[in-house]
């Protein structure tokens, strides 16, 4: 699936072909399209038109039914819209950042892999150090984002991948973590994707724009300061 | 005084004892697994399984089956049974996960109902094996002997450690399963090794203790210690120590009022979540400094 020589320099993923879904039932058909690396692309459309089966590919998490998807990315940090953990988990959120860097080690360094200060910083990073020691379960839904954004972080991603980053989010947090993503892109050079329901909110970030409907992706940059 | 003799180096259920404290301060460990997984029902059903393994091969032996029947001890038998069933079974429920995403309840109640009618059928006409897993039912503790104490004290703290080592990875991978894909953890690798070290702990449980105890070792501190824990790393410690606090409780009452061993530490572990549920309620209705004042960090 993934096969780096047949990229271009400037891409960091490209799709040829590609037919995307679940194996009963295929629901991109005609899926061309590349991102540049660096880049930040908003990903848009309807509800049920294939943005999440598009994220979950791209991801690993469902296999391609058909085409090429190549690769140069070599670690990729993912923010789901939910978690779905027991509510009784008692892990803080310190510790969710820190199972996220014991991610980016190999197996036998994640005894001692994901350090209290390093992660201290990933929440730092996130505005969300002032809530490390509390317990995710009791943090508000903005709260949580941004320690999930400080977990994805913390497995020091080249390709950040996100679900509807401020969906059921406040206004203040959105701004945060808008403004955090674009930080993000500028100083790292990581390459961020995320599934947004308004695309405008990314203005002045957003480098992409990329539209899923019909069964299809169409990309375009990011044109006279609003999406195409 | 009659309660401190239990203390006493010849104490007689000396192996009783340590192996209840023994279970209490390592299983919690394998049982947060479960109960962060949201597996407890494959908690129920797996000891069960256990059983059924148990049945199926003193019914080997019954019938003169070669292994079944090379297998000379009733322990022997018992944990060769036990681990036969639960690690394939724990393996094979692994991978349906991976695919499948989650286990249906439905599944779960089915291979319960299954394992334990298979138990039953199979001891139907088999004397030995019917009486060895009546006490298995009823909690085989006070019956260790030294052989099985050894086992015990040579895995479960091997169990735990390797859960403690890998709590980062193995959390992760419960809770956070797409996460831990796209980060390019290898999934089925990992929820294999965790098949293999809960199908281990619970498979040896089973044999040695029987499912009631197991599975009151795996869930009751778990549970117990989540309403008193403020992170992953207090809530090791206070599940094991309620662990032990379990089963020393659960002796106590079982030696000084002639009470049946296995019942009596669970219901030691019941009563304990219930106080500190208790405790928890009354204190939601007092004022939030007080309620702040007396919360435990470690």
């Amino acid at each position: 699936m993934n096969a780096p020589s047949t990229l271009s320099a400037d891409n960091i993923l490209e799709f040829q072909q590609a037919r995307l879904g679940y194996p009963q039932r295929a629901i991109l058909e005609r899926v061309d399209f590349s991102i540049p690396r660096s880049s930040f692309t908003v990903l848009s459309g309807e509800n049920g038109s294939g943005k999440t089966t598009l994220l979950k590919t791209i991801g690993g998490l469902l296999p391609l039914l058909a085409g090429t998807m190549a690769s140069k990315s070599t670690r990729r940090g993912y923010v789901p819209q939910f978690d779905n953990m027991d509510a009784s988990f008692p892990v803080t959120a310190m510790e969710m950042v820190g199972m996220g860097a014991a991610a980016a080690f190999p197996w036998w360094r994640t005894i001692f892999g994901g350090r209290r200060q390093t992660c201290r910083e990933y929440l730092r990073q996130c505005q969300a150090d002032r809530f490390a020691g509390q317990m995710f379960s009791q943090l508000s839904g903005g709260q949580r984002q941004r320690v999930l954004l400080a977990r994805a972080l913390a497995a020091q991603p080249d390709f950040l991948l996100l679900d509807e980053p401020t969906a059921g989010v406040d206004l203040e947090t959105q701004k945060i973590l808008i403004r955090l993503l674009g930080h993000l892109r500028r100083d790292s050079g990581m390459t961020v994707i995320a599934i947004v329901h308004h695309p405008e909110i990314f203005e002045g970030i957003a480098t992409h724009h990329a539209r899923v409907a019909d069964g299809a992706v169409c990309m375009e940059p990011w044109q006279n300061g609003r999406a195409s | 005084m009659k309660i401190l003799e239990i203390f006493s180096p010849n104490f007689l259920f000396a192996n009783a004892l340590c192996a209840s404290l023994l279970m209490g301060l390592c299983v919690p460990l394998i049982g947060r697994h479960l109960v962060f997984g949201r597996s407890i029902l494959l908690g129920l059903a797996l000891p069960q399984i256990s059983l059924a393994g148990v049945a199926f091969v003193f019914w080997g032996a019954a019938m003169g089956w070669g292994w079944c029947h090379g297998l000379q001890t009733e322990f022997s038998r018992a944990l060769a049974g036990s681990l036969l069933f639960a690690l394939p079974t724990l393996a094979a429920l692994a991978l349906t996960i991976l695919q499948r995403g989650e286990l249906t309840e439905s599944w779960l109640a089915m291979a319960f109902l299954a394992a334990m009618s298979f138990t039953q059928l199979l001891l139907s006409h088999n004397g030995v094996g019917e009486t060895y897993i009546e006490d298995l039912f009823h909690g085989r503790l006070l019956l260790i002997d030294d052989a099985a104490f050894r086992v015990f004290a040579a895995i479960l703290p091997s169990a735990a450690l390797a859960a403690l080592a890998f709590r980062k990875r193995f959390l992760l991978v419960l809770t956070g399963r797409d996460f831990a894909a796209v980060c390019g953890i290898h999934l089925p690798a990992w929820h294999l090794a965790l098949a293999l070290l809960n199908g281990l702990v619970i498979g040896l449980c089973v044999a040695i203790v029987g499912p009631l105890v197991t599975f009151g070792y795996l869930v009751l501190p778990v549970v117990g210690a989540a309403r008193l824990a403020t992170s992953v790393r207090t809530h090791a410690v206070w599940s094991s120590g309620f662990g032990v606090l379990m089963g020393l409780a659960g002796f106590l009452a079982s030696y000084h009022w002639d009470l049946p061993l296995g019942a009596a530490v669970v219901a030691a572990g019941c009563a304990g979540v219930g106080i500190i549920q208790t405790v928890r309620y009354g204190l939601g209705f007092l004022q939030p400094s007080i309620k702040n004042s007396l919360s435990i960090k470690l």
